[in-house]
């Protein structure tokens, strides 16, 4: 019989959470308030999160403890458990061993309660009375639902009305676990009157919905708003899967030497990625890989790693530089990471070259996590099967250099309640690309000049 | 803005569902999502789409508006939020 998990008793689990910020070879630079063009102070933020968890997004402390109240809620499904993927290493036959951390295991089906815990603790130690926020699908609005209800605070969700309607199951978890689930956008906030007014069938969209979410959350006395990713305390709570996977691994006299997770907003990527970054900071030989969500692999390898918006003040004139019907717009040229909503640390990470983005197109993620769900059985949740497309990546890589490789990467989530977008992949639904590599490589020649920082 | 491409479905990275590209053309208001040719680069050419349907003035704005950083934009919408309705 082989072994196939690693687990870790319960009074293993980590007790600190580990903040990379206190580890980067060069300072990050801070955000800027949009009017004043200053250094946020953590007073800007107090409208919207209470003073210990604005102590978190700007710590450059190594080690952060974690109170006891929150290990205790961690323990329902921490520490998760570390397989061997046996089963999928034998469908693909290359020289790789892959561990995994599934944190499919959680209540909410994801990584995404491993910040939501901490965030509804320390805002009721804050004496928070209410909290808001926006989901998608509702990836986060669940997660965020289960943890208000465990320490007793009401919770409001605005969704995406196109989502709210298209995919209830994540609504209906929201309000099982006793969260009030609002369509957005809706007449309850200004923001959202204000799009009715104009628009009264817009499906609604992740900026309308932060916008009511915030509006709510400013204007109701004792309320807060929490968000499921991006900024440093987001990262910093999900820590924990990579500091369980370090010393899961300990445990097999084994050290990775690739560390692989998805890159959405960053926050799954990170927790796995930034215990291993430490030690690769400190000289430790290990590849550490973010598979990104994108169709295009050029965009992920610059030259497009600048901010536009410090450019745009420069060189107003570059924006409008058409190439024919070749033009791609600057948003992209901020870089595939930089710029669409990824955590600012994982910016940085990519940018000093600590971390290697990888972007794979979504029928082929889909297909990797369909190879992955007929060998190892759980069924992933869509955005994981990006990281898997790039463990079958890596793991090629591994046969055509003739060497054995120990890839570790993060199972973010389970996909049970996404079945709809697997039965579209089953259906043909999904947008194949068609694209010819050429036509792309012509596009970007183009712009291949543009400057660079 | 309608196109002959508004049927076609991709899985959104931000929200984590299945969405037609009409969806995204329109996820900003009057312009389109600000990931739309990242996402849709490789399935047509949606750079010319947006060249052949948004005015020059959408796409001046459209090409300026790189949001920046989380913190920045989320400070941008409290103090819209504090203002009077």
């Amino acid at each position: 019989m082989e072994q196939v998990k690693i687990l870790l008793e319960d009074q293993e689990i980590p007790r600190q959470w580990y903040n990379v910020m206190a580890d980067l070879p060069t300072p990050m630079r801070p955000p800027l308030h949009p009017a004043t063009g200053q250094p946020v102070t953590p007073s800007d933020l107090e409208a919207i999160f209470p003073m210990n968890i604005i102590e978190h997004e700007v710590s450059g402390q190594r080690w952060i403890d974690i109170p006891d109240e929150v290990l205790q809620k961690y323990l329902l499904w921490r520490p998760s458990p570390l397989y061997r993927a046996r089963n999928f290493e034998k469908l693909l036959g290359c020289p790789v061993q892959i561990y995994y951390k599934h944190e499919g295991v959680s209540p909410a089906g994801s990584h995404k309660p491993n910040a939501a815990i901490p965030m509804a603790y320390y805002n009721m130690m804050a004496g928070t009375k209410r909290i808001t926020t926006e989901t998608g699908a509702g990836q986060w609005g669940s997660a965020l639902a289960m943890a208000c209800q465990m320490f007793g605070l009401p919770c409001r969700v605005y969704m995406v009305k196109v989502s709210y309607e298209q995919k209830p199951y994540r609504r209906m978890m929201m309000n099982t676990w006793g969260a009030e689930c609002i369509a957005s956008p809706s007449n309850l906030t200004q923001a959202g009157r204000n799009v009715l007014a104009e628009h009264p069938d817009s499906p609604g969209s992740l900026g309308i919905a932060i916008s009511e979410a915030i509006e709510d959350a400013v204007t109701t006395p004792n309320t807060k708003y929490s968000l499921g990713s991006v900024l440093n305390h987001v990262l910093l709570y999900q820590s924990i899967i990579g500091l369980e996977a370090h010393k899961q691994m300990q445990k097999l006299g084994l050290y990775p030497d690739v560390v692989m997770g998805c890159c959405g907003g960053g926050s799954n990527f990170a927790g796995v990625a930034t215990p291993f970054v430490c030690d690769k900071i400190h000289g430790k030989e290990v590849k550490i890989v973010g598979a990104e969500p994108t169709s295009c692999p050029s965009m992920t390898k610059g030259p497009f790693a600048y901010d536009f918006g410090d450019l745009a003040k420069s060189t107003p004139l570059l924006p409008m530089y058409t190439l024919g019907h070749d033009y791609i717009p600057a948003p992209i040229h901020a870089g595939g990471l930089r710029y669409h909503g990824m955590a600012p640390i994982v910016s940085h990470l990519v940018r000093e070259k600590f971390i290697e983005p990888r972007a794979y197109d979504q029928l082929k993620t889909f297909e990797a996590g369909v190879k992955w769900a007929r060998s190892e059985g759980f069924i992933p949740a869509p955005e994981t099967n990006h990281v898997l497309a790039a463990v079958v990546d890596e793991a090629m890589r591994a046969k055509e250099e003739g060497k054995e490789k120990i890839i570790l990467f993060n199972w973010s989530g389970h996909g049970l309640v996404d079945l709809a977008a697997y039965d579209a992949y089953f259906a043909g639904k999904l947008q194949a690309y068609e694209l010819p590599d050429h036509e792309i490589e012509r596009a970007l020649n183009a712009i291949k000049d543009f400057p660079k920082p | 803005m309608k196109t002959e491409h508004d049927h076609k479905l991709i899985r959104c990275p931000k929200l984590g569902d299945e969405m037609t590209f009409g969806y995204c053309l329109q996820e900003a208001g009057d312009l389109p999502c600000p990931r739309i040719v990242s996402c849709w680069f490789r399935a047509f050419d949606v750079a010319k789409v947006l060249d052949e349907h948004l005015t020059s003035e959408q796409r001046q704005r459209f090409a300026l508006g790189a949001p920046g950083d989380k913190v920045s934009s989320l400070i941008e919408i409290i103090e819209r939020a504090k203002k009077p309705s």
